[in-house]
């Protein structure tokens, strides 16, 4: 197997999945045509400007960009909010989304529109906080990372103990701004309570599904999945290395293979597309956070493969509605996986 | 019943427990003579409350107390407010001459030696967050004892007053290596029961329980600790101190001294007379009405089963009213060592042990 190096020299469309003649239109205009919002993303660092070529060939529309706030230190959050929000309010090609309408009023541009979501929220006992983050620019926030924190147990912790208190009142508070809710790092007892908690409907927004990988904590059970789409909710498959499989090569199938399950068992309309794509080398940010922040032992992840195969960069981002319709799905159902099903929901607790 | 503001003004001596000639001359002279501390008091404390020092400096002397640990309360259990009011809490001591501040055992007894009144600081609850390397830092600006959880969750465990009850986080494992390490005495007395069986078996240090009382007296009062609690307590060589909050020892209308005792009675018959102290949690204000206004807050008074009956404590509401505690146990037939334990002996054993 190649090195990641080496892989990232190939020309795309070595990288992409091969199609015959006939599918590959349809792929490369249903790429073109779709709203496509990616949930979950971390293209703003300070290489943005040298990555904003790769981000255009992606072609999606809107992004769902995270502030990490890994030491939950608020007002650090809220600096970093202010320097991304700068970087996109300044470059003439992107522009901030707060509303469901700036994802489309952008696409009708020819911009990309980049919401902005918390993760986690870092607002500490002070649950009001979550006022001043939504004024500032925050549309969605993580309830909890992969450890414990004062509302609520992450997947990577010793105990799996569901909301506390405060995480209600988050919950009510979130609710009534119309903020969304993400449980993507959430335990299996906290994502159940926020679900049923909440008045909105809910995100995990870049997960998987666990019954393909049994011994992730990061992938959410059928149950979750179950109740998620119950009450209106959404679950964005994401394209981590070494978070769908534990194979030494791992890609793009392995993200199809959580979609086709999650379909199957939730429906389509509650299914949408949360990378977690970074530029850098993910893997190799595992390895070094592997102890502190993403404590890999704890949620039974390994670091096997070193990349992931057709969706190691945005730019190959297309080759994700080259997979859907390699795999039969519909017109209308990959409109609704690649944007549509995000739109609605962002639409339906934002506004 | 009479008002709190009518029993304040009530002379000492009808507050105080009856005594025959020979008790009263034993209680005085015990008093006087044992070194006293209180393991958990909140006397200075002037942010969430207003209290004025200055003003209460003669109750504090007329307690006949010789050190007392002073909590500094962390708002919203942030770490750089509470090293403020750290600081100026410290400087209010340190300004006065009968006053010093006290960093190990050795302090307390220099200080009952020189005549004055020394005292220690406690962190209620920690405000580590996810930095632990901050315990270093409070160890070093003063703290030496720390609750870990107030009644809610937080990183390192849940509360008594809290949804769940689930033990100590993988944070919380570390942080207790981190306070052992400091030498910073560890209470659990607003912990939920699995927190607080957790931590005193992690613990290498034996660890506190500083202002709590027995459960079995008051089965409904989560704030209180059940037998088990207190059994795994004493047998790695921690100390209960019991309270003399309102409301939190009995829910009768009418509560005080006598109640406090009964605790102490209780807990030293199951874990016996080495494991017992006092930590009145004592303060100047009217603390039912605390309690009152910070129910949904800080205390979430209903989640941990407290019903806010009595407004006071009879015999033991404020500070100068602390000869009272070693009258009752002399009333109720303590020994002079027994007592003398309870009143500070064992306190002062387990800082000597943990703290140093």
């Amino acid at each position: 197997m190649i090195s990641r190096d080496e892989y990232l020299k190939m020309p795309l469309k070595q990288r992409f999945i091969q199609l015959s003649e006939e599918d590959e239109a349809r792929a490369v205009e249903l790429h073109r045509e779709s709203l496509i919002i990616d949930l979950h993303t971390h293209i703003l660092d300070e290489e943005f400007h040298a990555n904003v070529a790769p981000i255009q060939r992606s072609q999606v529309n809107g992004m769902f960009e995270a502030v990490a706030a890994v030491d939950e230190d608020f007002p650090g959050s809220m600096t970093n909010l202010g320097r991304f929000m700068k970087d996109v309010e300044k470059h003439p090609d992107f522009v901030p989304a707060f509303c469901a309408q700036d994802f489309l009023d952008a696409k009708e541009q020819g911009k990309q529109a980049v919401m902005f979501q918390l993760e986690p929220q870092s607002f500490g006992r002070a649950v009001d906080r979550a006022e001043i983050a939504y004024g500032l620019g925050i549309r969605m926030a993580l309830l909890v990372f992969n450890t414990r924190n004062y509302v609520g147990d992450g997947c990577g912790e010793r105990t799996d103990a569901g909301l506390s208190y405060l995480g209600l009142e988050l919950v009510e508070l979130m609710n009534s701004l119309g903020m969304m809710i993400d449980l993507s790092h959430c335990g299996i007892q906290t994502t159940l309570d926020a679900i049923e908690a909440s008045k909105d409907p809910v995100l995990c927004n870049h997960v998987g599904a666990r019954a393909l990988y049994p011994r992730m904590k990061r992938l959410k059970t059928d149950e979750v999945l179950k109740a998620l789409a119950d009450k209106g909710g959404v679950a964005g498959v994401s394209a981590i290395p070494n978070q769908l499989s534990p194979n030494e090569e791992q890609g793009i199938e392995d993200m199809l293979n959580h979609i086709d399950y999650m379909v199957k068992l939730i429906g389509v309309d509650h299914v949408a597309i949360g990378l977690d794509i970074v530029f850098g080398d993910h893997v190799e940010y595992h390895r070094q956070a592997a102890k502190t922040t993403f404590k890999l032992d704890y949620i039974g992840q390994g670091l096997d493969a070193p990349y992931m195969y057709g969706i190691e960069s945005p730019e190959e981002w297309p080759n994700i509605t080259r997979g859907l319709v390699a795999r039969g799905y519909s017109d209308e159902e990959i409109k609704k996986l690649l944007g549509g099903n995000a739109l609605r929901i962002i639409k339906e607790v934002v506004g | 019943m009479i008002s709190r503001e009518e029993y304040l003004k009530l002379p000492m001596k009808d507050r105080f427990i009856k005594l025959d000639e020979d008790q009263e001359a034993r209680a005085e002279e015990l008093h006087r003579s044992s070194l006293i501390l209180d393991m958990h008091s909140c006397m200075l404390e002037d942010t969430l409350v207003h209290q004025d020092f200055l003003e209460n400096v003669p109750r504090i002397q007329r307690s006949g107390i010789d050190g007392f640990v002073e909590e500094i309360i962390p708002p919203l259990e942030e770490f750089a407010p509470s090293m403020e009011i750290l600081g100026k809490t410290r400087l209010k001591l340190e300004k006065h001459p009968d006053f010093v501040v006290a960093r190990s055992a050795q302090d307390f007894i220099r200080a009952k030696e020189g005549g004055k009144q020394a005292a220690m600081f406690g962190m209620e609850p920690q405000s580590f967050g996810r930095n632990l390397d901050r315990a270093g830092i409070a160890y070093g600006l003063g703290i030496r004892v720390v609750l870990l959880t107030l009644n809610t969750r937080n990183y390192v465990g849940d509360g008594c007053g809290e949804r769940t009850d689930a033990g100590l986080s993988y944070l919380g494992l570390e942080l207790i290596e981190v306070l052992n390490e400091l030498g910073i005495l560890i209470d659990l007395s607003h912990c939920g029961t699995q927190t607080t069986l957790e931590a005193i078996e992690v613990s290498r240090d034996p660890v506190v329980c500083n202002h709590i009382g027995a459960r079995a007296l008051y089965p409904e009062l989560r704030r209180l600790k059940t037998d088990e609690e207190l059994v795994a307590l004493a047998k790695k060589g921690g100390v209960a101190g019991v309270s003399a909050i309102p409301n939190q020892l009995s829910r009768n209308a009418e509560q005080g001294i006598e109640d406090m005792l009964n605790h102490i009675d209780y807990i030293v018959n199951l874990i016996g007379i080495d494991h017992v102290a006092i930590g009145t949690d004592i303060v100047f204000v009217d603390q039912v009405e605390v309690h009152r206004q910070m129910d949904e807050t800080l205390f979430r008074v209903d989640a941990s089963g407290q019903e806010l009956n009595a407004p006071y404590m009879y015999g033991i509401e404020s500070a100068e009213e602390w000869p009272n505690i070693t009258r009752g146990l002399v009333s109720r037939g303590y020994s002079n060592d027994h007592i003398r334990k309870i009143i500070g002996g064992n306190a002062l054993r387990i800082i000597q042990e943990v703290v140093g």
